[in-house]
This record gives structure tokens, C-alpha cells and sequence, in this order.
């Protein structure tokens, strides 16, 4: 008997959206656009409670206004994203080395060989959960025997959707849904196939003059008739390993930071994550750069080359305290961020030794951490956490 | 203020001053050269607010029918200065704050600029300066301030320390990657003192200083230097906080010593080091201290090749095989200091310090981190 396949689609719901309620909770459960403030510019996306208004993603934002008086926008912030869609990578990595990430905000992931007896609704109930309750991050879960119908699962729910879509469900599930909700196809492509009497995903599983679809598909015919079908034979591709474009980790502050040392404390707690974040993916970074929002909600940020590249906790702290001490004057802060890019591989990395460092760091920093590193191995993940406010 | 000057004389003084003119400032002012002339002399003063020069021509080859104070904008007039022909030049200030400059058949009005704008620098004297023979001062600088740091981010390493004790006078440059540190013997004994002085001050210093062995005076105040030598002065700021302490930093025992021949070694590493995709200079070379008595560098860029070198030292080779990597031109810079044609290099372990000296170069030590290649 040929062994079904389990593939998982995880999808982030509204990610933009939800990225920022979970930095700043007081956003959730209002409408949210994310875009410029300027009335002219256009939306980039919004949360569900706005979208309940017909307010949308590429929408004007004095379009969106009209429809949604009450909507807040805030500005993008692609690092704070892509910080996210990190821990979410990080995340589902834990459960198989067979993931694939398949944009910022989903992922397949093969979990044929890892469900380890459990059924695949329980162990999608608990990345559901343990992602909304850890990081507060909403996802939608299709699971099917390929990754087409995964997708097509995932979609059909949202948000919080947990939906199996296996191959007999096909004919009842999919073909009813209109042509343009079959994953792939084009809006350009849909008036032509609505022309020869496709209306929906059955009515193209199912015609029966292939050559004619062909003008319209191309060589795409037979690929998108088989999905159709709910048949997908692509394979899960682990490969893209080089996700990691840049690792960094920001934080805001609810009732700000007042204190210039509060501040320092602060970043060397963000510098110290993110000094761990690279060496756990064996990575070192060239370019840092330090994000501050002040109270009065003003973005600054500055970056600067390394000279060599590392992923050491002292040499990036030096950095951050130097491109702190450029950017901030005397306000409260209500956001601190770090974050590294220009990222390569660890190995063959070559570090030049400081004598002033090769004396006190080395001694203290350097046995503190072997200790800490050795405790926690012996005794599982993190017994041992360093004593500053990290989390 | 009205002279009549041997132009080669006035280009040779002001060539020294321009030493410490600002280019970028935000300080218009100190765009210009300040003249000043007195009964016997015309004085020339620049300053970029780190360091200041002040000049003093005083010889037959100057005129003097008024005496009186300008303040000339200094870019244009060393250039007008140096194309000038004739022998002899002729400035007269005129109404409106304009200088006139005749020489041979030219006739130049130059703008001049406002002399209240321009700070008053203290070029003062102490009682009991440090006095050095200029040529000792000159290898001193050169041996030590290349090694400074040339970022702003840890301040007082972009200067020297210099530590005098007695007759001891002990110079140390770091960037925390390598150190110079170069001591002398003073022939007379003087109070314990020790002071940051920026390498940059001291790199324009040796430009201007002449290599004899007349001595030049050291006053050394609250926040300044001043080097005295002749008719020029030369004041420089000093860099506050406390220079860390390197001492312990260096290690004093080292298993293993190579003697070797010291342009072998740099052309050597010259060439390891030209096959590098690191940008700068920062190539790293590896060190290999085989059973044979013999080293052997090389280097190797995946993407553009390999060099491998042999060197056979000078001595047998004292202590066991080693293996080391560092950054060529951290090896090259210190061993152009050098003097002596052969160099004794000292090891203590792999991702440990090392450190050069030489058999002609007494008080003088190199040292170098190595990198550590994971």
C-alpha cells in the first residue's frame, strides 16, 4: 500500500497586522491598517477587524478611511516582520527538518516521518496554540497528502483555522469554489477560462477539451487540471536554508524607558539575543544597525560596517552603544531594536583577537557561558537563564 | 603692516604652518594664517583646534617698514606664495582690510580675513621642560604612533602614551589588535609624568621636525604639549582619561623563538598577502613552524589561489612546531620600524600573543594578536 503523504500548510494570518498587535497589544481588536500616514498613499494591509469594513490591502488609504473612520494606521516596519517570521521559522523547525518556508509568512512542512503517532489535527491544534499563546502570532493550518491541498486547506479557514482536506474530499470540498480561489491561477487568466464555461475548480477538473485549454494555460494545462484534481506530486524542499537575511530582535516599552542606563540594560539584553540568535544558527553578521522609536513615536535608526564579520556579544555591544549614543538625545523611548544583516556562514569566519578583550572577556564572559551552555545541556533547555530582564 | 620678505624663506615657513591649517572647520577663522609683525620678526600662526604651529621668521631676509597683525585666508595665499616669481616679496595692508602682495610684475589684492574671529592660543612655556634630541623624538613617534587606533569609538587609543620616570621615558601605541611600545634612556632625570598624545599631532610633528641632533624642548601642561624646536612651536591637545594598562598585556616568557632575516620575512609575507579577497590590507597569512627547521607561510583564498612560502631563519629554531594566523599587514607595519636587518620573532601559543624585537633596535617591542580562524 502506497504510504499517504502528511503535508502541512502553516499560514500567518494577517501577518503584517498581527505582528503589530503582538508588539502592542493595545492595538488588538480595533481596525488596523498598516501603510503611510499621508491620506494619498496606499494601504499595505490590515487586521481582520478592519477588513470587516471592506477595508483591504492595496487600497487608498483615504479610501480606507471613508469605509473605516476609526482605523489606526501604522507605519511598515519590515524589520520587526521579518523578526517574527523568524521565530515562526524557528518555531515549526523544531517539529522536522523537512520545511520549506515558502514566503515571510507561510510554510510547508512535510511531516510524514515526524508525527510520531500522534494524530496531525492534535499536533496542528498545538502549533496553533503554542504560537498564539508564546508569540502571539495567529496561524491558520491546512494539512493534506500534498502540498497543493494543503494550501487550498489552510485557505479555506481563516484566521485560527485548523482544516484537513484529503484527496476524497476533493469533489465535494473544492470543486463548488469559483475558479480564481484555485491556487496559481492568475486574475488575467480567469475572465478567459469563465469565457469557455469554467466557473469553478470542478468545471476544470473536469473539461473535457483539453486542447482548447490549452490557449489559455499553456504548458501549465495538465499541471493545473491535476490540482484541480487535488493531485500535486512537488516535493517538500528543506534547501532554502539561506532564509536568514538578516537576525535581530526589537522590543517596546509600555510606559517607555525614562533612564539613559535603563536603555543601555535594555539593548544589552536585545544585543545579547541576537548575539545568541546568530551563533545558534552558526551565522556572523557584518551590518548593525540600532532602531529606536522615541515617546512621541518618531522611528530613528543607524547602521554601520563592521570590520570583520562576528557574532560576538562584546564586539556587537560596542557597536550598539556607539550608534545608540548617535541617536538619542534625551526623550523616553517606547521601542529598542537590533539587528544584524550581511550574514555568513560561520565557518572559515576569521576573528582578529583584541588584547584588551583576549584578557577580561575572554576570562569572565567566556567561563560564565561555558558553564551556562554545559548546565543547560545537562539539564535540558534553559535552566539557566542569565538574571537580566530578557522577556 | 607693511615687509618686504625673501619669498623662498616665507614659502619654507609657511609650508611648516600649513601643517596645522584647517581645511574643513567649523570655525571660518581658522581658515586663515595669522601674521603678526614685531620691530625684529614676522610670526606665523595656523591651528585646526587639535593642533596649532606657530613660526618665527627672524633674518635678514626680512624688511620691516610697519609692524602690525593680519589675518590672511590661508589656502590662497601659500598658493599665490609659491607661484610667485622674483626674489623678493613685497605685502602691504591696505584700506578695507585688504592685503597687498607685489612681486616682480605681479600685483595681487587678497581679501583679507576679520582678526577678532581668531582664538587666542596660548603658546606658553614651563619652567622645566624635557629636552630630546630631535632625532630621538622623530624614531620614537615613528616607531609608536603607526600603531594607534584610527577609530573614534575607543578615544585614547588613537593615541600614544607617553610615561616618563625618572631617566625612563616609555612610549606605547595600541589599537588593541597589535602594540608598539619603545622605551629610552633620558641622560637627565626628570619628574614622573604621563600623558595621551594624539598620534595624528605627532604623525604632522615628524613632518616638520628636522632629523639632527639639536634638541627640542617638551613642555608638557594640564591639557597640552608644546614641542619647541628653534624658531618653531608646535602645541598639540592632549587626549584625557587613563591609558590602559599594557604591561601585563605582554607576555614574558615565550617557548618558542625565530631568528630571522627581516626583508625575507616581509617579502615573503608580501606576497602570501597579495592573494587575499579581504578588502583592505587585512589578508591573513599563516605561519608554520615545521620539524625541519624550516617556516613556511602561506596563504589561500578559495576563489583566487594559494601562495606558500619558505623561509629558512637566521638560527635554529628554538622551542616546538606551531601553527598561526594573523593579519599580513599588521606583520609588515612592524616590521618597517625596524632598524636591524635581523629580527627575533617570539611565540607563546597559538591564539596568543607575539611580539617582534630586534637585536639593533634596544627598547623596542612589537607585538601582535594573531586571528583565530574557526
Amino acid at each position: 500500500m502506497q504510504k499517504y503523504r502528511v503535508i502541512f500548510h502553516v499560514d500567518l494570518n494577517a501577518f503584517f497586522a498581527s505582528c503589530e498587535e503582538a508588539r502592542d497589544p493595545s492595538l488588538r481588536g480595533r481596525p488596523l491598517g498598516i501603510g503611510p500616514s499621508s491620506e494619498r498613499g496606499i494601504l499595505t494591509t490590515a487586521n481582520y477587524e478592519a477588513r470587516k469594513y471592506g477595508v483591504n490591502s492595496a487600497m487608498p488609504v483615504s479610501e480606507a478611511k471613508r469605509l473605516c473612520p476609526e482605523l489606526k494606521i501604522v507605519p511598515v516596519d519590515f524589520a520587526l516582520y521579518n523578526e517574527y517570521s523568524e521565530t515562526f521559522f524557528d518555531y515549526l523547525s523544531q517539529y522536522t527538518e523537512q520545511l520549506e518556508p515558502a514566503s515571510i509568512d507561510e510554510a510547508y512542512l512535510d511531516m510524514t516521518d515526524d508525527l510520531e503517532d500522534q494524530h496531525p489535527k492534535t499536533l496542528a491544534k498545538r502549533m496553533q496554540d503554542e504560537l498564539w499563546s508564546r508569540h502571539r502570532l495567529p496561524v491558520s493550518v491546512g494539512i493534506g497528502p500534498n502540498p497543493f491541498l494543503a494550501k487550498m486547506a489552510s485557505d479555506l479557514k481563516k484566521p485560527f483555522g485548523i482544516t484537513i482536506l484529503r484527496k476524497r474530499d476533493v469533489q465535494e470540498k473544492l470543486w463548488p469554489l469559483p475558479i480564481d480561489r484555485l491556487h496559481g491561477i492568475g486574475s488575467k487568466t480567469v475572465p478567459n477560462l469563465r469565457l469557455i464555461g469554467i466557473d469553478t475548480i470542478g468545471d476544470l477538473a473536469t473539461f473535457p477539451e483539453v486542447e482548447k485549454l490549452r490557449k489559455f494555460l499553456g504548458n501549465q494545462t495538465e499541471p493545473f487540471m491535476n490540482k484541480a484534481r487535488g493531485e500535486d506530486d512537488r516535493r517538500i524542499d528543506p534547501a532554502r536554508k539561506d532564509r536568514h537575511q538578516s537576525i535581530g530582535k526589537s522590543k517596546t516599552y509600555e510606559g517607555f524607558l525614562h533612564e539613559h542606563d535603563e536603555m543601555l540594560e535594555a539593548l544589552k539584553s536585545l544585543t545579547r539575543r541576537v548575539s545568541e540568535r546568530l551563533k545558534e544558527h552558526e551565522l556572523a553578521a557584518r551590518t548593525l544597525t540600532v532602531q529606536l522609536r522615541t515617546s512621541d513615536y518618531e522611528n530613528r535608526s543607524r547602521s554601520v560596517t563592521l570590520e570583520q564579520h562576528t557574532n560576538h556579544f562584546y564586539e556587537l555591544f560596542e557597536e550598539v552603544e556607539r550608534l545608540f549614543e548617535e541617536l538619542h538625545g534625551t526623550e523616553a523611548v517606547h521601542l529598542l531594536g537590533v539587528s544584524t544583516s550581511k550574514l555568513t556562514s560561520q565557518s572559515g569566519l576569521v576573528r582578529q583577537l583584541d588584547i584588551f578583550e583576549a584578557s577580561a572577556e575572554e576570562k569572565d564572559e567566556g567561563t560564565l557561558e561555558r558553564v551556562l551552555k554545559s548546565i543547560n545541556r545537562h539539564y535540558g533547555k534553559d535552566v539557566l537563564k542569565r538574571g537580566v530582564n530578557d522577556e | 603692516m607693511r615687509i618686504q620678505v625673501n619669498k623662498d624663506r616665507l614659502l619654507y615657513h609657511l609650508l611648516i604652518a600649513q601643517k596645522a591649517l584647517s581645511t574643513k572647520t567649523p570655525n571660518p577663522a581658522l581658515q586663515g594664517i595669522r601674521l603678526d609683525v614685531g620691530d625684529n620678526e614676522l610670526v606665523i600662526t595656523t591651528s585646526n583646534s587639535d593642533i596649532s604651529i606657530r613660526v618665527t621668521l627672524e633674518d635678514d631676509a626680512l624688511e620691516i617698514e610697519k609692524t602690525g597683525s593680519i589675518l590672511v585666508p590661508g589656502k590662497y595665499f601659500i598658493d599665490i606664495v609659491r607661484k610667485l616669481d622674483g626674489q623678493v616679496v613685497s605685502m602691504t595692508e591696505g584700506e578695507d582690510n585688504l592685503l597687498r602682495i607685489e612681486a616682480d610684475r605681479s600685483d595681487i589684492t587678497l581679501n583679507l580675513l576679520d582678526l577678532e574671529d581668531y582664538p587666542n592660543l596660548q603658546f606658553k612655556e614651563t619652567d622645566s621642560p624635557l629636552e630630546i634630541n630631535a632625532r630621538t623624538l622623530k624614531s620614537i613617534i615613528r616607531q609608536t604612533a603607526f600603531a594607534t587606533s584610527s577609530l573614534e569609538n575607543r578615544p585614547i587609543l588613537t593615541g600614544v602614551n607617553v610615561a616618563i620616570d625618572g631617566e625612563d621615558l616609555k612610549a606605547i601605541a595600541t589599537d588593541s589588535y597589535r602594540l608598539s611600545q619603545k622605551r629610552i634612556s633620558l641622560p637627565e632625570s626628570y619628574d614622573p609624568t604621563d600623558v595621551i598624545i594624539p598620534g595624528r599631532s605627532l604623525e604632522e610633528l615628524i613632518k616638520i621636525l628636522e632629523s639632527n641632533q639639536e634638541s627640542v624642548e617638551v613642555h608638557i601642561d594640564q591639557n597640552r604639549v608644546l614641542f619647541k624646536d628653534n624658531n618653531v612651536l608646535f602645541l598639540s591637545r592632549l587626549l584625557e582619561g587613563n591609558y590602559p594598562e599594557t604591561d601585563k598585556l605582554i607576555p614574558q616568557e615565550f617557548p618558542i623563538q625565530i631568528k630571522f632575516n627581516k626583508e625575507q620575512l616581509m617579502t615573503a609575507v608580501e606576497r602570501a598577502g597579495l592573494l587575499s579577497s579581504r578588502d583592505g590590507q587585512n589578508s591573513i597569512v599563516k605561519l608554520d613552524v615545521r620539524q625541519d627547521n624550516v617556516v613556511e607561510i602561506s596563504s589561500n583564498s578559495p576563489e583566487i589561489g594559494r601562495v606558500r612560502e619558505e623561509i629558512h631563519p637566521v638560527d635554529e629554531i628554538v622551542g616546538s612546531p606551531l601553527k598561526i594566523a594573523f593579519s599580513s599587514k599588521y606583520l609588515l607595519e612592524a616590521l618597517r620600524v625596524f632598524n636591524s636587518s635581523e629580527v627575533t620573532v617570539k611565540f607563546t601559543g597559538e591564539i596568543r600573543p607575539f611580539i617582534i624585537t630586534g637585536e639593533f633596535d634596544e627598547g623596542m617591542l612589537q607585538l601582535i594578536l594573531p586571528v583565530k580562524t574557526d
